[in-house]
């Protein structure tokens, strides 16, 4: 025992290190992101009103940006509505719109693109109704998915990271594809699983295939970059760019679909196979 | 003393802002992304005990780690430059009388055992940090380049940071 203690500080500097290095890594372990709520709703609240104050700061440099972007989008707005008022006597049309889908808006406080794993902050938290796995949009396209959430900021993970896969859908033909990141160019995308008798070409549109509940069906992910001609394979995959710039995102809305717990629910009561 | 404390106190606020608002901003196709924080472990007293240099070079990757949501990456990296710190002081070359509280810097030290001193400490600290973040070994040769390419320019940083701030004589 005496020949334990005295081994132990003899050696304390190191097993200092030891403890240190375990508690981080007990940290990072913990860091699988829907684990993590703990961190980001206790320390949320500080950092989030310090990253506030910074963003108020640095977004008056860009409000004439910003301003052009709202522009275009209420005329992107203003014309859907003017095609919604034709056909209002379609009954069916009331019946699509039944399941409901509510956007809030929110300003983004935080963000990077830089690292493997990206995540991003905004100013709307449960106080606005924003809930854990609501998607994230831009009227440009898919922004991520909201991770975390305290009393009146919300964490998320953009399309940059490791575990953000998303199931999306050729415009022109409907067929589904996998969308990820691989940790290079954030204006980049890999697009993989693309049955290889299907003809797909540089400059098709890929959008959100609306199976997760997550997004509305229909949202712009990005164009098609270039295709690797590979004949062996099964299954073609390419280059997809994102129709967003993630060094740009000022303004979002997160989406709430209401309907999306009722086809859970029921997703959960189908029998396992 | 307190004087030299306060010193302390002062570069962990003001180099923890500065990652977070000034470098973190710094971004060039993915790949740049300067770490220049850990100065501030690498200016500690000479003198400092094992507990403490371990236990402040945890907290300050700590704070970084809660402001860019990746708990225990910074921490673990910053440990381990923590830990290496006192190895790498004997390898570059350990200067004999050292007052209390004096601390590794441009002006005492010279700017070649500085340098040294920093690329060799910021080397591994980027190491760790930046395949710790990846957590696997598929994309090794680009995280490696990420760890030199940032070595070296945080390490550009640190030098000018001396050299701004610490190269005039001690009032």
């Amino acid at each position: 025992m005496r020949n334990l203690l005295a081994f132990i500080s003899r050696y304390q500097f190191f097993f200092f290190f030891l403890i240190f290095l375990v508690i981080s890594f007990i940290l990072i372990y913990n860091n699988n992101y829907y684990q993590r709520s703990k961190i980001v709703s206790t320390t949320g609240n500080i950092t989030g009103k310090m990253n506030r104050v910074y963003t108020n700061f640095a977004s008056f440099f860009e409000l004439k940006k910003s301003n052009t972007q709202l522009l275009e989008e209420n005329a992107q707005l203003r014309s859907l509505l003017s095609k919604r008022t034709n056909t209002i006597s379609d009954s069916l049309t009331w019946l699509e719109s039944g399941l409901s889908i509510h956007y809030v808006s929110a300003k983004v406080i935080s963000n990077t693109v830089q690292f493997r794993n990206n995540y991003f902050m905004l100013d709307k938290g449960y106080r606005s109704g924003i809930k854990k796995d609501m998607g994230v949009v831009t009227h440009l396209g898919v922004v991520g998915i909201i991770i975390d959430v305290s009393e009146n900021f919300s964490s998320g993970i953009s399309f940059l990271h490791k575990d953000a896969k998303i199931s999306g859908r050729i415009k022109k033909n409907n067929q589904l594809v996998n969308v990820s990141w691989d940790g290079k160019n954030y204006r980049l995308g890999d697009i993989s699983h693309i049955p290889s008798h299907i003809s797909i070409l540089p400059g098709d549109t890929i959008q959100t295939s609306g199976n997760s509940q997550i997004f509305p069906e229909g949202i712009m992910i990005g164009t098609i970059e270039y295709i690797e001609d590979e004949m062996v394979n099964v299954f073609k995959k390419g280059k997809i760019r994102f129709s967003i710039d993630y060094n740009q995102l000022m303004y979002v809305y997160i989406v709430e679909n209401s309907s999306r717990h009722e086809l859970l629910r029921l997703q959960k009561s189908l029998p396992d196979e | 003393m307190n004087k030299k404390l306060a010193g302390n106190i002062i570069r962990f606020i003001a180099l923890a802002f500065a990652q977070i608002y000034i470098f973190n901003k710094i971004q060039v196709n993915g790949y740049i992304n300067p770490q220049v924080y850990v100065l501030f472990v690498l200016m500690l007293p000479f003198e400092i005990s094992g507990f403490w240099l371990l236990s402040l070079g945890f907290l300050m990757g700590l704070s970084i780690d809660y402001f860019m949501h990746t708990p225990g990456m910074h921490a673990a990296a910053t440990v381990t430059l923590a830990f290496l710190r006192p190895s790498v002081i004997r390898l570059v070359g350990k200067k004999e009388d050292v007052e209390p509280w004096q601390y590794p810097n441009v002006r005492d030290s010279g700017s070649l055992w500085f340098f040294a001193y920093t690329l060799i400490l910021v080397f591994f600290h980027h190491l760790f940090l930046f395949y710790i973040e990846v957590f696997r070994f598929g994309e090794f040769f680009q995280t490696l380049l990420k760890v030199l390419v940032n070595t070296f320019l945080t390490s550009m940083l640190i030098m000018l940071i001396q050299y701004l701030f610490f190269s005039r004589k001690a009032e």
